[in-house]
């Protein structure tokens, strides 16, 4: 398993508030509304203990958006809501003038957009703050951890997984949700450079 | 409440309303969301309601549109299939010389914002909201 240095671990955490912070603006602006955070859970597992940790916390089905980016890291940022909220999550983005029958159709396209906000103000985030920039897929929208996780890098069962997971909360409306960040071992090494380089300008 | 405050506050609105006005009726909005476009479409035509707004929903589909139209402000997503915003701009340049670039996108990597710089667009972050509209008109006033 990684291990890495106190103060790389608090640096590391340090980047992720701050990127979480960065995509509750835009969920907010979105929102119109105040978000609410969890403090990011950081930790290193094999794929199986990461999916099972994704998927154990939840007792309900989870439809979400997820975006890869690479060069010159591999990662998966995911996006995930309770499935029984996306349409009120559509509602957000798109305004209470719409039908059922409307939200249905504009769903796909709503969560596919509302994920690359969200997680592009992340990654967007942290690739400023290591000095890198990274190429990105487009989101892709879909239901269930397993689909969600699906092809992540097929990676070895021996290797590591950084994990960080966020909840969140909007203050005005019952809707809460879970961001996941997914990089595999030579992922985080190049991460982990990143995060020096962090150290020693904010040193 | 000062009266004099007042006048002065809605004599520079108005005049600021006005030549946004006068520059621009025709916008191309270049997105492959759809649900962007509807939010942008909306929010533009609320501050201009008389403005006619084009979409296209992705970059190819866009320089064509504004090689037809000749639109006088483009907002165009950065991040889209088969050709990104920042590979279009010089297509539209060429297709669209006078038309006003707007990148509004939610790439906010610095590398972007670099290359937007470089390119001599605009730059407004996603979610398309009011204050993001607000910004590209500004943006469009100030480059009148």
């Amino acid at each position: 398993m990684m291990a890495i240095g106190e103060l790389q671990r608090d640096a590391l955490t340090e980047i992720f508030n701050m990127a979480i912070g960065r995509a509750a603006v835009a969920l907010g602006r979105l929102a119109g509304e105040e978000v609410r955070l969890t403090v990011p859970e950081i930790g290193f597992y094999s794929p199986r203990e990461a999916a099972a940790r994704l998927e154990g916390s939840r007792e309900k089905r989870v439809c979400g958006v997820f975006q890869n980016y690479h060069a010159p890291f591999e990662a998966r940022a995911i996006l995930m809501f309770p499935e029984e909220q996306s349409l009120e999550i559509v509602r957000l983005m798109v305004g209470e003038s719409y039908s059922l029958d409307e939200l249905t159709e504009l769903e796909q396209e709503a969560l596919a957009e509302i994920g690359n906000i969200i997680l592009n103000a992340c990654i967007g985030t942290i690739t400023n703050l290591t000095r890198v920039s990274c190429d990105m897929s487009l989101p892709q929208v879909q239901v269930g951890i397993e689909e969600l996780l699906l092809d992540f890098g097929n990676i070895p069962e021996s290797d590591s997984v950084l994990l960080v997971y966020i909840d969140f909360s909007l203050s005005a409306h019952t809707l809460h949700g879970y961001l996941a960040f997914l990089m595999n071992l030579p992922s985080i090494k190049t991460l982990m450079d990143g995060v020096d380089r962090f150290i020693a300008d904010n040193g | 409440m000062d009266c004099r405050h007042v006048t002065r506050v809605v004599h520079v609105t108005d005049q600021g309303f006005r030549s946004v006005n006068a520059i621009a009726s025709k916008v191309l909005i270049i997105d492959d969301s759809r649900v962007s476009r509807i939010k942008a479409r909306s929010l533009l035509l609320e501050r201009h309601p008389d403005w006619l707004i084009l979409e296209a929903g992705n970059a190819l589909e866009g320089v064509e549109l504004a090689r037809r139209e000749q639109p006088r402000l483009i907002t165009l997503d950065v991040n889209m299939p088969d050709m990104s915003g920042i590979q279009a701009t010089p297509l539209l340049r060429q297709v669209s010389p006078d038309s006003i670039i707007v990148l509004l996108t939610a790439n906010i990597q610095d590398a972007i914002v670099a290359q937007a710089r470089e390119l001599a667009v605009g730059y407004v972050e996603k979610p398309v909201s009011a204050l993001a509209i607000d910004k590209i008109l500004a943006y469009l006033g100030s480059r009148a």
